[in-house]
């Protein structure tokens, strides 16, 4: 059985936009998805549909077999998302806080709370930044809070919506860093980006979606070769896809 | 960004710190309906105390009021609307305003004004969000037909949402200053230019923002946590409340 299953996922706003227009797809426990496509392809919205924020006009997803809608709750706690504008997640005034959100919710008791909490703000490296203001932090520290802030519910999935957008190199690093290490520490990894050249070595599927649908799923050597058809520029290189896969990672 | 630190809690550990936050609220409520009704010599007596009280807590006063010019001109807005309004003796001969009773009272305005954002500010500076929730919870829980917890975690959003109102106005007056808007003569369009953005901006965000707090399981519900008042905290809401007998006397 996969961990997460998407059948037939159709969206459509009520202004008539169709953002999405039939999805279907499995996530294996341990999967490395990249999610690529060009500006307004549908990947925020598909996303927004697997922990339960948006409905679905029709279609249904499945999380370790059963619906999501009959178990919300379970859902959020175990498929985590960063999303998009680090600014819009803060929801505290201090990075301790921030990140106790999520944990604050699940009604832990208190010691809980502070053990998941200060693990979550070590494995990001921002346990000296506790009492800071969240609004204050630089671009890359204010994502990196938004992980533990989720990694603090301790999630089986976690979904990353553009996590290099508005960062400058060392940040980008730092970000790419820490998903690769939450991919080693056993989290399964969903990261929409078109800049596929900065992660998809470390990745073991690439999904591309194309206005509302889902355009190829396949592995990245074998995607690699039809990005260009949808938008998204790597370098084409008269080489075998493993190869030019090797190069696509910025952590060296 | 620029950076924005009024009104967000800032960790420390001064007396005001340790007070219970139910006990907190009181004295804050105490306090400015007292700046309100007391006579000039008695807010001035109150303001000197709260001065003192806070000097250790509210450092940095000169990055406080750059980040807060918003207000300064709403204090403006206030001095003047008493001063042009008291008829009285004139200061001018031969100009009906301003009159030495509208200065007078347009000071008094003016300083209850600085003094209600200076208890604002101190409250949200010392006293964590959650801690806020929960205690506007418990004061509300024993009023009936009152849905407690929502009213708390509104109140606490509310206050969540000041700094990002104000991180999004600097945003959006260095957007106008790029764009060559900023030295409008119109005061009707240099208005609209920003409000249009910033409330289409905080509609947006709002909803980023609680679309994010919906799935790290947010429901609005009390924190569990709930703070008994200690002997020590009575004594010193007492003695913080010692000098407002006497600025009322005055
Ligand atoms: N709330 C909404 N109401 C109406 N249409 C919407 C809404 N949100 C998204 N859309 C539309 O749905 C489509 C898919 O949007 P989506 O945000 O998923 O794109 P995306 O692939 O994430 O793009 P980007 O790379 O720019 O983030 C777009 O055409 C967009 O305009
Ligand atoms: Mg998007």
């Amino acid at each position: 059985m996969s961990l997460l299953e998407v059948r037939n996922l159709k969206h459509k706003f009520r202004d008539g936009t169709e953002a999405l227009r039939g999805v279907s797809f499995k996530v294996n426990s341990g999967d490395f998805i990249i999610l690529a496509g060009k500006n307004g392809s549908g990947k925020t919205v598909l996303i927004r549909h697997l922990n339960g924020l948006y409905i679905p006009s029709e279609g249904e997803i499945f999380f370790e077999g059963k619906p999501i809608h009959k178990q919300i709750k379970w859902v959020r706690q175990n498929i985590g998302m960063v999303f998009q504008d680090a600014d819009s997640q803060i929801v505290s005034q201090t990075v301790w806080n921030d990140t106790a959100f999520g944990p604050e919710n699940l009604r832990l008791p208190k010691a809980d709370i502070e053990k998941r909490v200060s693990n979550a703000l070590l494995a990001v490296g921002m346990m000296e930044l506790k009492d800071h203001s969240p609004h204050n932090l630089s671009g890359g520290e204010k994502r990196k809070l938004a992980i533990a802030g989720i990694l603090a519910m301790d999630p089986r999935i976690i979904i990353l919506d553009e996590p290099f957008t508005n960062l400058d190199y060392t940040g980008i690093i730092d970000i790419l860093g820490q998903i690769v290490k939450l991919h080693k520490s056993g989290h399964t990894i969903i990261c929409v980006t078109h800049e596929i050249e900065k992660v998809l070595y470390h990745s073991n599927r690439l999904i591309i979606m194309d206005r509302g649908l889902i355009a190829e799923d396949t592995l990245p050597e074998k995607g690699i070769f039809n990005t260009h058809k949808y938008g998204i520029t790597p370098p084409m290189e008269e080489r075998e896809g493993i190869e030019i896969v090797r190069d696509m990672t910025w952590l060296k | 960004m620029a950076e924005i630190t009024v009104f967000h809690f800032q960790a420390g550990n001064t007396l005001i710190y340790r007070l219970n936050t139910k006990l907190k609220l009181l004295l804050l409520l105490i306090y400015s309906f007292s700046i309100y009704q007391l006579s000039l010599k008695g807010v001035l007596f109150l303001s000197a105390f709260i001065f003192i009280a806070v000097s250790g807590t509210l450092t940095k006063p000169a990055g406080l009021i750059r980040q807060m010019k918003g207000f300064i001109f709403i204090l403006i807005l206030i001095v003047a609307a008493s001063m042009t309004s008291v008829t009285g003796d004139p200061l001018f001969t031969g100009l009906p305003f301003p009159t030495r009773e509208g200065l007078l009272s347009g000071m008094l305005a003016g300083w209850r004004f600085v003094m209600i954002i200076i208890l604002g500010l101190i409250f949200t500076t010392t006293t964590r969000p959650n801690q806020i929730h929960a205690a506007v919870g418990e004061i509300l829980k024993p009023f009936p037909l009152v849905n407690e917890s929502a009213i708390a975690a509104r109140m606490s959003l509310t206050i969540m949402f000041i700094p990002i109102l104000m991180d999004m106005l600097n945003e959006i007056r260095e957007a106008r200053k790029a764009r060559y808007i900023e030295g409008s003569r119109n005061p009707v369009k240099n208005i609209s230019t920003i409000t249009v953005p910033l409330i289409s901006g905080v509609i947006l965000r709002a909803g980023e923002t609680s679309m994010a707090m919906e799935s790290r399981l947010y429901s609005g519900a009390l924190p569990g946590t709930k703070q008994a008042v200690q002997r020590k905290e009575y004594l010193l809401f007492a003695a913080c409340l010692v000098p407002v007998v006497p600025a009322f006397l005055l």
